[in-house]
């Protein structure tokens, strides 16, 4: 089976400053980070007439901002997997099906500062934002909210939890991505936290919420990345070899519920990596020279590994060794040090990474011969996953 | 259990959907809605049976017995009136594995929560118009039917490292 998006390409990246507290605004920030990614691309703003993203920053700013005629393309996302890997695969599709030329696609997001989202309101120590006021709690949060345990902290707690339980997995498992990523952010000029940590920093790190540990929560910050989409008739005029999009695929189970979820041994990531191996055009696991795979918690990275068969169910405590999983092993991981270290822009910087490693782009940290990446964000009930091939 | 005047943690607000069970609470009654053709326990509530499709659902009740399907001990602060740590449970329900109860887990010490541990309801009279069931170890000498003792030295509870002397439930 082809896919539709096939054919689809990126041809230009993107960053904001990212910093643990700008004096800039989030629109800023995105208005800052896309005209880098449309001067990266060799275009000019005039030729954008497709945006996707999630606000904020607010949509109707970044057009104005950016400098944007008009759209005949746009796309907001909201639950489930809005963040930057479903937004990127999305305009795929948009461009595959001609809606667009040209689609911008950004995701940002702020530290908590009276705002933001809960986990890292939590983490700043900010406390959680509860819907209709802090009493009463309405719609989901009635469930939860009354017991203290409306975040998605506590949700994903109990997932990894259970998991741990189920398949006898050592928290080492997830300290292993936590020290790795940290070394990898060494490499990266724009990683906000750079100094390396080492496993008995990690086992005794402060609890947030058992099993979660301190170096378990990635890192907030004001930042934003942002990726053009376009055809590959229209990528050949441009300065960079493109990145194809060869597929993507945005999963959910039959109970989408954080605390319903039947089975807890897995997420909505299984829905999407099983799906995304039928349409990958002949690519396997071991196809894969580079993988970027989201680091909301270490945890979430670990579930990835499996959904994406790069490990069976249950089999990641041995598959999750540090030498495999650097630059130089046999799959590096998270080669700009993650959401962890490098900072949370919601999968996109993800994305704008594994972009970076296919065009040989990274300097340092550059994975040799990096040609095949898969990039994979979301967990709980929903996620999304894209893979992407140079040329 | 009756509570103080100034309760400061999040109440429920009930909706159409829910009002049966937080009705049955305030009677200390754990209702949970059930297809009337299938016998489904339908939780969260809803207007169909996920199972069979039948829209004949009511609230039926529970025996309010269970046993924990995981647990964690939060540690920062998440909401108004709740001093950390303490426990949140995810209680699957004897009649029904699938149906889960997000709660804490009160009179048990932190360190002594386990995966597959039986519980029971037990409901705060929180404020004059809302209870919450709680959970709590099962007192009774009755053995729970699903109840499986977990073997020693699990991995979710070897790993954790000393805790802080003054680990006690803020139920």
């Amino acid at each position: 089976m082809r896919a539709i998006e096939g054919d689809a390409c990126i041809v230009g990246v993107g960053h904001s400053e990212i910093s643990r507290r700008s004096a800039k605004s989030l629109t800023a920030l995105g208005i800052e980070a896309c005209i880098a990614a449309i001067d990266d691309a060799g275009l000019k703003p005039a030729d954008i007439d497709g945006l996707g993203g999630s606000s904020p920053p607010n949509l109707a700013n970044m057009v104005e901002g950016i400098g944007i005629p008009s759209l005949s393309w746009c796309s907001q996302g909201a639950w489930p997997a809005s963040q930057g890997v479903r937004a990127v695969h999305e305009a795929a599709m948009a461009v595959k099906t001609r809606a667009c030329n040209y689609a911008l696609v950004y995701r940002g997001m702020a530290a908590p500062r009276g705002g933001g989202s809960i986990a890292m309101r939590v983490r700043d120590g900010d406390g959680p934002l509860l819907m209709g006021g802090p009493n009463p709690a309405g719609t989901s949060q009635q469930w939860t909210a009354p017991y203290g345990g409306h975040t998605i902290l506590t949700w994903l707690s109990l997932w990894m939890r259970r998991y741990m339980h189920e398949y006898d997995v050592p928290r080492e498992t997830f300290g292993t991505i936590a020290v790795t990523c940290r070394k990898h952010a060494a490499l990266n000029d724009r990683a906000v936290v750079r100094s390396p940590i080492t496993m008995s920093d990690y086992l005794s790190s402060r609890w947030i919420a058992e099993p979660f540990c301190l170096y378990d929560c990635d890192f907030p910050v004001d930042g934003v990345a942002a990726v053009i989409v376009t055809g590959k008739d229209r990528a050949r005029s441009l300065p960079h070899t493109p990145v194809g999009i060869v597929c993507g695929a945005a999963g959910v189970g039959p109970r989408p519920n954080w605390e319903q979820w039947d089975d807890m041994r897995n997420m909505g990531a299984a829905y999407a990596g099983a799906k995304l191996w039928t349409l990958a055009e002949g690519l396997t696991p071991a196809d894969v020279d580079v993988v970027e795979l989201y680091d909301g918690f270490t945890f979430l990275t670990v579930q990835w590994l499996e959904a994406l068969g790069f490990c069976a169910p249950g089999e990641a405590k041995e598959f999750v060794q540090a030498g495999r999983l650097e630059i130089g092993g046999e799959l590096p991981l998270n080669t700009n040090g993650g959401q962890l270290s490098e900072g949370r822009v919601h999968g996109m910087g993800l994305v704008a990474e594994a972009v970076l490693q296919l065009m040989g782009r990274c300097g340092a940290r550059q994975v040799a011969d990096a040609r095949v990446s898969v990039v994979s964000n979301g967990g709980g009930p929903a996620g999304a996953a894209i893979l992407l091939r140079a040329g | 259990m009756a509570e103080h005047a100034e309760y400061k943690r999040p109440l429920p607000l009930p909706d159409e959907e829910t009002a049966e069970y937080w009705e049955g609470a305030r009677r200390h009654q754990l209702i949970i809605r059930r297809c009337q053709d299938c016998q489904y326990y339908i939780h969260y509530p809803k207007a169909r049976c996920p199972r069979c499709r039948s829209a004949n659902v009511a609230g039926s009740p529970v025996s309010g017995r269970g046993r924990i399907y995981s647990y964690s001990i939060v540690h920062v602060a998440l909401a108004p009136g709740f001093e950390p740590p303490y426990a949140v449970v995810l209680v699957e329900l004897d009649e029904q594995s699938d149906v889960r109860i997000l709660t804490n887990l009160v009179d048990c010490p932190l360190d002594e929560v386990r995966i597959g541990m039986p519980v029971e309801v037990v409901y705060h009279d929180v404020t004059p118009e809302t209870t919450l069931p709680q959970f709590r170890p099962t007192r009774a000498a009755e053995p729970h039917r699903h109840f499986q003792p977990q073997p020693a030295g699990n991995a979710d509870v070897a790993q954790r490292p000393a805790q802080p002397p003054t680990r006690e439930v803020h139920g």
